[in-house]
């Protein structure tokens, strides 16, 4: 029934192309993707959050008032500061600003803690001066965003158990746990176009051993292959090499359901009339493949390429908390979760489990945006083109089959 | 209480209904459409899939539905049963005669004469005229059958929710709709899944599930358009003998004109979403009268004639959307008036008792002469395509 | 006129079957001559293998076995199936297939321009005006506006689609195009635009016509010999005007016989064939037609019956084809459609 319906609404969109081109119409598959992506209002928030997530990550050292190797051992478990606009004596300040800190010990329980010191009155700067970094290996620059001036301290989350700024930690984390999904998922792009392609474009037995191997590939339980994997990472290895070590074992387990997808589109599409037509005239085997056959697919796979970095997020963040992966004091989001395990901190320090926050945001701005995606990239099927306005303009075309009692 | 009330209502049309100064021809129609109008808000627009059509349906006759496609005609053949998508809007009304054995089997039930808008589009009334008093099937077999059940199962379920509750009995009714509709060894073939059977088989059986409670009548939308000649001709010559058995009306929705001259009795041919011309088989294919009717006859080839050219209709079907008061042929035809077709709605004609039209040409509430006038500029205006008037 | 352009030798199609069943042959060892300008029609039920047959000689498809010896203007025959890639290369233009789908026959990522232009760049280096200035001239020919050809096929209606895949076929100036069911997708009145179409372009390009089709009226509006296709094989192969005023093969009979008339007072007595096609992974011994045809004899479940010439410049496969007095459509009866 379903189909049938459909039918009927694909034969007025025909129709309506039957009133000859109009000029609005003579767009390209991308823009007309992108134009489907715009009304896609969860994926066009998503976008946005995570354009602001990679910003951050990009401008890391300049966002994050405190270095990877800093720590100062008399702010240990630090609460998050109070950013105030009102000090106590109710004067309300133009300029936020924190108050100094000091720590004393709790009468009771005689555990160290911080309390607000209100003489003490640190405003926020904008460009503070902080600590000394290099921009992208240029030049040294010791500008920040924001800080307070010494001897103040500004802890936006906390500090975890070495004294460590956890807002400079997250933020310095990102950069590896957003980009080591990224840099995985080109890689495995890449295998799994190579490799779905030839099995899908050779077919016969050359189809059938890569089928078998990715299969294989699949069946392996990912967290022994992560320990194995791990293990065979020389236990010295720089941050750079164990970033890399990790993009290639993300990699090495994601290309196959790329390949997967590329190889049945392949195969969808070879069959194809107008890759027949192509053919008779004249034109070769790779111009058919890249003319034809990728453009075909290229965009299901940059969705599926999409959906596939929360699944690289998770990873990484996985190995990391198992501790196989990126390690103190360099961070990445893993490496603090690993760090806020015990159940102490959940109890007595919560803020150590805002970088889950930050996980959870990203994977969920991926998947909405995958989904945007997926949506638009077919901008041909009528339930894209013939959104009905219906009640409330929210109604799409989206009928469920109804028994029809015959 | 509000079934009472109903009914009254019904009474009430009713009566209102035959006080009416009506021929007699009244009596024997078992569907009568009324200003039918089928919209569906999109973000172009209200698409006007169906504008205000007017139907009858004599018991025992079929009504041929023809045009090209995006023309409207499933659509109407859909709202007839309330199929349409939840967000159409439908307007006019819909009656449904009671059937012609008011005893028969299990229609003790049988409410009369009612309006199928008034309804609830799955409300309990509605689905009792769904697959009891009217049937439907569809271009392609396959989506009406479920691939979990056997076919037996599935005759059999129609059977149970409309005629009998004894599973025993509508075996029985099942086996042999499955011999009325020609499909050998019964028995065995009830208990096989519809994948088993060849897409001219399908067809049968969905023919078999729709006409196992007699319904007064059957809805046939393209029904034989994804079949092969031979089977077609099979088809159409086991729905031509069944319609004399149980003697349903048949509306059948088509494209093609060789299948509407076979089945019909009567055509309407729809464009545009309304009907104009509407005739007997024979009025319309000996004297077609509007230009699309006319046009449509000359345009396909036909065995054993010498047709050097085909007439072709210039042009294509425009998009049914925020169309102004004028003809929607206007922009296509050889014989449009310019200053009238493309002015205002053309009203319909009627020639005969039996031969109405929606054209200018033949009157409308034009003074003849001004037509007659325009008629021979409209003529003088004609493509040089070539009059082919038969071989 | 006596020239052929094309002969077919024993083209067979075979796939393999599914779960070690015997290989089903789409096409089973068809041949047959096709003449300079002339409309050579293929007719048959969906499954008869006519498609495959086209597209094998077409090369969209890789036939299993067998010759299509094409004839050009200037040469000798050569085999169009297994020429080298030299000769392939010269002859590849000369042959061009129009499709039935006018929607997935073109790339809905290409613009009309880049379509038609598709195979002038594939077989020829022109500069790109002369690719433009020949694109251009086929698409006025073929009846579209020059103005469109920027925009995606998705801008453009089934019947106008259609046009350009006939532009994008002929493109190239091929001598002999293969229009596979061109015109079944199409509404009536559309589809009339497109015979008288593809029937101007014949003349004005001098072109052969391979028209496969299921429509029997359409075939005989076009062709100017028949030949009748049922499980992969031609049954019946004949100048038009003889095949349907006498058909030699009972299975003509009953395709003739039921195609629906456009008159309803032309009403006549149907042969109503029995059953139904037979699954082409099994077809029947002796002669394929043989379950279904009123004439069958015991021979007709041995022995298969060949393709012969019964009466001159006729085929057909039936033991007893100069015996049956079959019936074919009278001329006159059904063209009677006195309109005005």
């Amino acid at each position: 029934m379903v189909s049938q319906t459909k039918a009927i609404m694909r034969r007025f969109i025909r129709a309506r192309g039957k009133q000859g081109p109009n000029p609005d119409q003579a767009v390209s598959h991308w823009r007309l993707m992108c134009r489907e992506l715009k009304r896609h209002k969860l994926a066009r928030v998503s976008l946005i959050i995570l354009a602001v997530l990679y910003l951050v990550a990009l401008l890391g050292r300049f966002i994050a008032p405190q270095g990877l190797e800093s720590y100062s051992s008399e702010y240990m478990n630090s609460a998050p500061s109070k950013v105030r606009f009102i000090d106590a004596e109710g004067k309300f300040h133009l300029q936020p600003f924190v108050y100094g800190l000091k720590s004393e010990r709790d009468p009771e329980t005689l555990r160290k803690r911080f309390v607000e010191d209100a003489s003490q009155i640190y405003p926020i700067k904008l460009f503070a001066r902080g600590e000394s970094y290099s921009v992208f290996g240029l030049f040294d620059t010791d500008v920040h965003l924001f800080g307070v001036d010494e001897p103040g301290r500004l802890f936006l989350f906390g500090t975890d158990g070495m004294g460590r700024d956890l807002f400079s930690r997250v933020v310095l984390g990102s950069q590896v746990s957003l980009t080591v999904p990224l840099v995985g998922v080109s890689i495995s792009f890449v295998l799994g176009l190579l490799i779905g392609g030839i099995s899908g474009y050779a077919g016969g037995r050359v189809d059938a051993v890569i089928q078998r191997f990715i299969d294989i590939v699949r069946s392996f339980p990912t967290l022994p292959l992560w320990m194995a994997l791990a293990a065979a990472i020389p236990p010295r290895v720089g941050v750079i090499e164990m970033f890399f070590y990790i993009t290639i074992i993300m990699a090495f387990i994601e290309w196959t359901g790329l390949a997967r997808v590329v190889r049945s589109k392949f195969i969808a599409l070879r069959s194809e009339d107008y890759v027949t037509a192509a053919k008779i005239a004249g034109v070769s085997d790779m111009k058919i493949i890249f003319v034809h056959l990728v453009p075909g697919f290229i965009s299901y796979l940059v969705v599926a390429a999409t959906l596939a970095i929360p699944g690289m997020i998770i990873g990484e963040t996985a190995m990391s908390f198992l501790g196989l992966g990126i390690r103190s004091p360099a961070t990445s989001w893993g490496v603090l979760m690993q760090e806020a395990q015990q159940i102490e901190n959940v109890a007595l320090y919560p803020w150590k489990l805002i970088p889950l926050v930050f996980v959870i945001v990203t994977v969920l701005a991926f998947n909405f945006f995958g989904d945007g995606l997926r949506d638009a990239a077919d901008p041909y099927s009528h339930e894209n083109s013939l959104k009905t306005a219906g009640r409330k303009g929210k109604r799409k075309w989206t009928r469920r089959s109804k028994p029809l009692s015959m | 209480m509000d079934k009472t009330q109903q009914a009254a209502v019904d009474v009430a049309g009713q009566a209102d209904l035959v006080s009416r100064p009506e021929p007699p021809v009244q009596e024997t129609l078992v569907l009568e459409v009324k200003g039918l109008r089928v919209g569906f808000r999109t973000e172009a627009g209200l698409l006007q899939a169906v504008n205000g059509v007017d139907l009858t349906i004599g018991r025992g006759r079929t009504l041929a539905l023809v045009g090209e496609s995006g023309c409207g005609k499933s659509v109407t053949g859909r709202a007839l049963l309330a199929l349409q998508p939840k967000h159409a809007e439908v307007e006019g009304e819909i009656w449904l005669s009671p059937g012609s054995k008011g005893d028969g089997a299990g229609r003790a039930l049988d409410p009369g004469r009612v309006d199928l808008l008034q309804l609830r589009p799955s409300g309990r009334e509605m689905r009792a005229v769904r697959g009891g008093r009217v049937s439907m099937i569809f271009q392609e077999p396959m989506t009406a059958l479920s691939p979990l059940h056997t076919v037996g199962d599935q005759i059999m379920e129609n059977v149970l929710l409309h005629r009998t509750r004894n599973r025993r009995e509508a075996r029985q009714i099942a086996l042999d709709m499955m011999e009325r509709v020609g499909i050998g060894h019964a028995k065995r073939r009830l208990n096989q899944y519809p994948h088993e059977f060849s897409g001219g088989m399908r067809q049968r059986v969905v023919i078999a599930m729709a006409l196992s409670c007699q319904p007064s009548l059957l809805i046939a939308d393209e029904p034989t358009t994804a079949l092969d000649v031979t089977i077609q001709a099979q088809v159409l010559e086991l729905m031509k003998h069944l319609q004399q058995e149980i003697g349903m009306a048949i509306l059948f929705i088509t494209h093609d004109l060789g299948v509407v001259a076979e089945t019909a009795d009567e055509v309407a041919v729809m464009y545009l979403g309304r009907i104009v011309e509407r005739a007997t088989v024979h009025e319309l294919f000996r004297a077609p009268k509007h230009p699309y009717t006319k046009g449509l006859l000359h345009s396909i080839p036909r065995i054993g004639s010498t047709q050097g050219r085909l007439a072709s209709i210039q042009g294509t079907v425009p998009m049914p959307l925020g169309l102004p008061p004028m003809c929607g042929f206007y922009d296509r035809c050889p014989e449009r008036i310019e200053g009238l077709c493309n002015r205002r709605d053309v009203p319909e004609t009627s020639l005969t008792n039996s031969h109405q039209v929606r054209c200018f040409l033949y009157g409308g509430d034009e003074p003849r002469e001004m037509s007659a006038e325009h008629r021979i500029e409209g003529l003088n205006k004609q493509d040089k395509e070539e009059e082919v008037i038969d071989g | 006129m006596a020239d052929v352009l094309l002969k077919v030798e024993n083209l067979t199609k075979q796939y393999a079957g599914e779960h070690k069943t015997s290989p089903i042959r789409a096409v089973a060892d068809v041949s047959f001559e096709v003449m300079r300008g002339e409309v050579f029609s293929i007719v048959g039920e969906s499954g008869c293998g006519k498609t495959t047959l086209g597209r094998c000689i077409a090369r969209g498809l890789e036939a299993s076995s067998g010759r299509v010896l094409y004839t050009p203007e200037d040469g000798a025959a050569a085999d169009f199936l297994t020429a080298d890639r030299a000769s392939f290369r010269r002859l590849r233009k000369d042959i061009q297939l129009i499709f039935q789908d006018p929607y997935s026959s073109l790339n809905p990522r290409m613009t009309v321009f880049d379509i038609i232009g598709e195979p002038l760049r594939a077989n020829f280096k022109l500069t790109r005006r002369e690719l433009e200035e020949r694109v251009r001239t086929i698409a006025e020919k073929t009846g579209l506006n020059p103005q469109y050809l920027r925009r995606y096929p998705h801008a453009f209606s089934g019947g106008q689609r259609q046009r350009i895949g006939i532009a994008r076929a002929l493109v190239t100036e091929p001598k002999l195009v293969i229009c596979d069911e061109a015109v079944s997708a199409l509404d009536v009145s559309i589809q009339a635009q497109i015979i008288n179409l593809l029937k101007d372009l014949q003349e004005q390009l001098q072109m052969t016509y391979i028209f496969i089709s299921h429509d029997l009226s359409v075939v005989e509006h076009l062709s100017d010999r028949v030949a009748v296709m049922y499980l992969g094989r031609i049954v019946e192969l004949a100048p038009k005007g003889e095949l349907f005023a006498r058909p030699l093969h009972p299975y003509t009979e009953s395709l003739l016989s039921s195609v629906p008339v456009p008159d309803p007072s032309g009403k006549r007595e149907r042969i109503l064939l029995e059953g139904e096609v037979p699954n082409p992974a099994s077809p029947p011994a002796g002669c394929p037609f043989h379950p279904r045809c009123r004439f069958r004899t015991e021979r007709c479940s041995v022995e298969a019956p060949e393709l012969r010439e019964t009466v001159a410049g006729r085929l057909a496969a039936c033991h007893y084809a100069e015996e049956l007095e079959l019936e074919g459509v009278q001329h006159g009866v059904s063209g009677h459609t006195a309109i005005g």
